[in-house]
């Protein structure tokens, strides 16, 4: 088994495994260096937000590195019910647990729900711990459209040959910003009486009206909704939640093999998520503000100077890149200017529509972006 | 042929590109189908033409005559 370095030795640059050694300030350190971040989901800028590390210096202090048990053993503490609750109320769901990540959630998830008789439909672009979790059961799968409710909903019309339906997708497809219009999903979900599962990693903090995500502004009876999300984007954190009706949720906090096997979230991590979760919903107007203009000023100086970007609302700038050499050569172009990007290429997106993807987080300062532009620029000259 | 037309009208439904199909078309030059897409599109077929498919069958196509061909091949075997 060996790794394919044609790309690399092609273009003389991985953009992969960059070793940083500190933390996600406005600038990140590699080697001696500084590079001005946009590659990593630090969306709010809340990574080495001093508020958050002392409340989690506080918890670590108060239990200790860690519990060394799962959540169902002796890793419950009254912090990680604190922040599961409070996570809960946040989504605006009934219940919510915690795991270590979301791809530990989306992978255990449906093997926990689902059985032979039941049917998953997933969209073709889909997070991969979302398809090979539902690859895992013994439940039909079936791709439907990249978010094409019409195709979706012609693969509905065989629901009744089964016992329940699962419908997957995401709230943000990441590598391009592109947002779902989570009220047809719902609709559509209520209409053929199927569950919706929708992962909200780029979406929690970051969008709806208090950055409470994706369900946040929505009103509906449909109580068949389960909800994952990554901590360690918007939330500048780690770990995972699945979020749902009391129910269902009480039901995966005895039978999610990720989550009943794995090791609890350690004090520190639920210290720092508890605190974020307070600022976000404090100071979410002001912060929300700061990463759109930055997001919108990047965009703009990236179309002045011709990038093809893919259009979004979202603060995801995403540069069309071709092929794989392509891309790899655009990100090395941003690194010889000590800007990090992140590059994704084939099997992360489909042959020859490889993407550039760029966050201008909420941290960054107007001399930041001052910077930034002047290396853009320096770059195309 | 009823056969080719058929496929032809599951692929054109289960596709994202507007694109012309027909029998040459080339599923991922011509059609953007990439190896998801693929997937999208056997199991359309298993779903309306009530067969059951091996991925690995198809993993040599390249043109909407070469999954005919297999479509076939399948039929008469089962």
């Amino acid at each position: 088994m060996k790794v394919d370095k044609s790309l690399e030795m092609e273009t003389d640059f991985n953009p992969y495994y960059k070793m940083m050694n500190s933390g996600l300030k406005t600038t990140v350190n590699i080697g001696d260096e500084e590079y001005i971040d946009l590659a990593s989901n630090n969306y709010l800028g809340l990574a080495n937000d001093e508020r958050i590390v002392k409340h989690s210096i506080v918890a670590l202090k108060k239990y200790g590195l860690s519990m060394c048990g799962t959540p169902i053993a002796s890793g419950y503490i009254d912090l990680y019910e604190n922040v599961q609750f409070k996570l809960a109320r946040f989504v605006n769901l009934d219940r919510a647990v915690l795991l270590p990540s979301c791809y530990q959630a989306n992978n255990g998830l449906f093997k926990a729900i689902t059985k032979e008789k039941d049917l998953i439909l997933i969209d073709h672009y889909a997070h991969s711990s979302l398809i090979e979790g539902a690859q895992a059961t013994s439940g039909k799968i079936r791709l439907f459209l990249h978010n094409n409710i019409l195709h979706l909903e012609k693969l509905l019309e065989k629901r009744e040959k089964y016992k329940n339906v699962f419908i997957v997708t995401e709230s943000v497809f990441s590598t391009e910003g592109e947002v779902i219009d989570i009220n047809k999903y719902i609709e559509i979900a209520k209409k053929y009486s199927a569950y919706l599962v929708v992962d909200d990693s780029h979406g929690i903090g970051i969008i709806g009206p208090q950055g409470k995500g994706i369900l946040s502004d929505i009103k509906t009876e449909h109580d068949k909704i389960i909800y994952t999300a990554s901590l360690g984007k918007g939330l500048a954190n780690q770990g995972g939640i699945i979020a749902g009706n009391n129910e269902l949720m009480e039901y995966i906090s005895y039978y999610l093999p990720q989550l009943i096997y794995s090791t609890a979230l350690v004090p520190a991590v639920l210290g720092g998520i508890d605190k974020t979760i307070d600022i976000i919903t404090n100071e979410f107007p002001q912060i929300k503000n700061k990463l759109d203009r930055n997001s919108s000023r990047l965009k703009s100086i990236l179309k002045q100077l011709k990038f093809d970007i893919v259009e979004t609302s979202m603060p995801i700038t995403s540069i069309k890149a071709g092929n794989s050499k392509n891309a790899f050569t655009i990100a090395k172009n941003f690194y010889s200017k000590k800007i990090l990007t992140t590059t994704f290429i084939t099997p992360s997106v489909p042959q020859n529509q490889s993407r550039i993807r760029l966050i201008a987080n909420a941290g960054l300062r107007e001399e930041d972006m001052n910077k930034l532009e002047d290396k853009i620029r320096e770059m195309v000259l | 042929m009823e056969l080719e037309k058929k496929i032809i009208r599951i692929i054109e439904e289960n596709i994202e590109s507007d694109t012309e199909v027909n029998l040459d078309s080339k599923l991922f030059d011509d059609l953007e189908v990439d190896s998801l897409g693929v997937t999208i599109l056997l199991n359309a077929f298993e779903d309306e033409m009530d067969l059951e498919i091996n991925d690995k069958d198809f993993r040599d196509i390249v043109t909407v005559r070469d999954i005919i061909e297999k479509i076939s091949d399948i039929r008469k075997g089962s």
